[in-house]
């Protein structure tokens, strides 16, 4: 029964991958914008559906909310599970090492090669993106794809295992201020204005910031090193004592929601103030209003 | 299989980044930028599943969410010019 369902899952993400590939080809190579968009059709239908079916077929029903620190009793209850559960339920006891891969130890090392190094594509995804939003003469597209990068810097710190800031980035970076600055391009209009283009300038102040960063980031501890300071201070008995203390098993969430959850109350309200502000000013001026307002 | 899945899906953005610099239309552009999102929430689901951290997902939600919401967004712009209030009137 086991060996069936891991056919099946990757069964259904090999075809999805054809999928995906075929129409990430075809939007690149189908000559209109109406077969391409047929082609993107094919990644948001049968590509993501099939590869998401394989993942679910992975993963084992209630492990999530296990993860996240919530026993899945109703699932228990529904027998959806189909295997009875006893014994503990804080959430480290159900952590599990990522999963074994069938096919052999070469097929194993190449997915562990690529995992540990998809940070250095999505770091190279970066750079692409942000060399094509440079070259970018319509403002609108430099809107738009900004948007891409910061979904792709999301990722990367998704993979740095800072799910939190990944939530802040995809919701702000590539939600809000997506919005906001097409709102700003709706006041002052989309073109850059040609002609003058001194690059020197500008290239030089970029380069003594980035040298001046990159010096400044030889003193920061190694990525993981458990002796850095982060992890010394405040007292590690912080963990250990988070769960009894505020029965929240993930310690950050317990810091933001709990230890100092008033903070947290009085930024999520100046954060949801500014952001009726924003949208009164933005709502207060339409084109057929400006021969009333003076503006 | 993971693997396999996470380079075709990388291939995928790559070649959906192209068509976005490449860009007869602005539209072109929307679409290249759309795939671009559904990817990335499929790569985030593929990687949560491999490197053994399925909560991840949630982040896949919330991307999913941002890209429908940002296109509406752009799309709308692109008709009307600007987001205040409801619609012109349409002329037909």
């Amino acid at each position: 029964m086991e060996l069936i369902r891991e056919i099946a899952a990757d069964g259904l993400m090999c075809v999805g991958c054809l999928f995906v590939l075929i129409g990430a080809l075809g939007i690149v190579r189908l000559p209109d914008f109406f077969t391409r968009m047929h082609a993107a059709g094919m990644i948001d239908t049968l590509g993501a559906y099939l590869v998401v079916s394989g993942i679910a077929l992975r993963v084992e029903v209630g492990s999530g909310a296990r993860q996240a620190g919530v026993d899945p009793l109703p699932l228990r209850d529904l027998g959806l599970d189909g295997r009875p559960r006893a014994g503990p339920r804080r959430s480290r006891d159900f952590a599990r090492p990522p999963r074994r891969e069938r096919g052999g130890p070469a097929i194993e090392s190449v997915t562990a090669f690529i995992v540990e190094r998809a940070d250095l594509f999505i770091l190279g995804l970066l750079v692409a993106t942000a060399l094509v939003i440079v070259r970018a003469r319509s403002l609108w597209a430099a809107v738009m794809l900004t948007g891409a990068y910061s979904f792709l810097s999301a990722s990367w710190m998704m993979l740095l295992d800072a799910p939190d800031v990944a939530f802040t980035e995809a919701s702000v970076g590539a939600g809000v201020a997506t919005v906001l600055m097409l709102g700003t391009l709706s006041l002052v209009g989309g073109n850059t204005r040609g002609g003058k283009n001194r690059p020197l300038l500008p290239l030089a102040v970029v380069t003594l910031t980035g040298a001046a960063l990159i010096y400044g980031t030889l003193d920061l501890p190694r990525h993981g090193d458990p002796d850095a300071i982060i992890h010394r201070y405040p007292d590690p008995s912080y963990v250990e004592v988070t769960e009894k203390d505020v029965q929240i098993p993930n310690v950050v969430t317990a810091v933001l929601a709990s230890y100092r959850g008033y903070d947290t109350l009085g930024e999520t309200t100046v954060v949801f103030t500014a952001a009726v502000a924003v949208l009164l000013l933005l709502r207060a001026r339409r084109p057929e209003d400006e021969g009333e307002t003076g503006a | 299989m993971s693997g396999i899945v996470i380079a075709c899906l990388a291939l995928g953005m790559a070649l959906a980044l192209v068509r976005a610099a490449r860009r007869p239309t602005v539209f072109d552009r929307i679409l290249a930028v759309n795939a671009f999102g559904t990817l990335t929430v499929l790569l985030i689901t593929v990687m949560s599943e491999a490197m053994g951290r399925i909560d991840f997902l949630d982040l896949a939600l919330v991307y999913a969410l941002m890209n429908f919401i940002g296109v509406i967004a752009i799309l709308r712009f692109a008709k009307y010019g600007f987001f205040a209030g409801s619609a012109p009137e349409d002329p037909h």
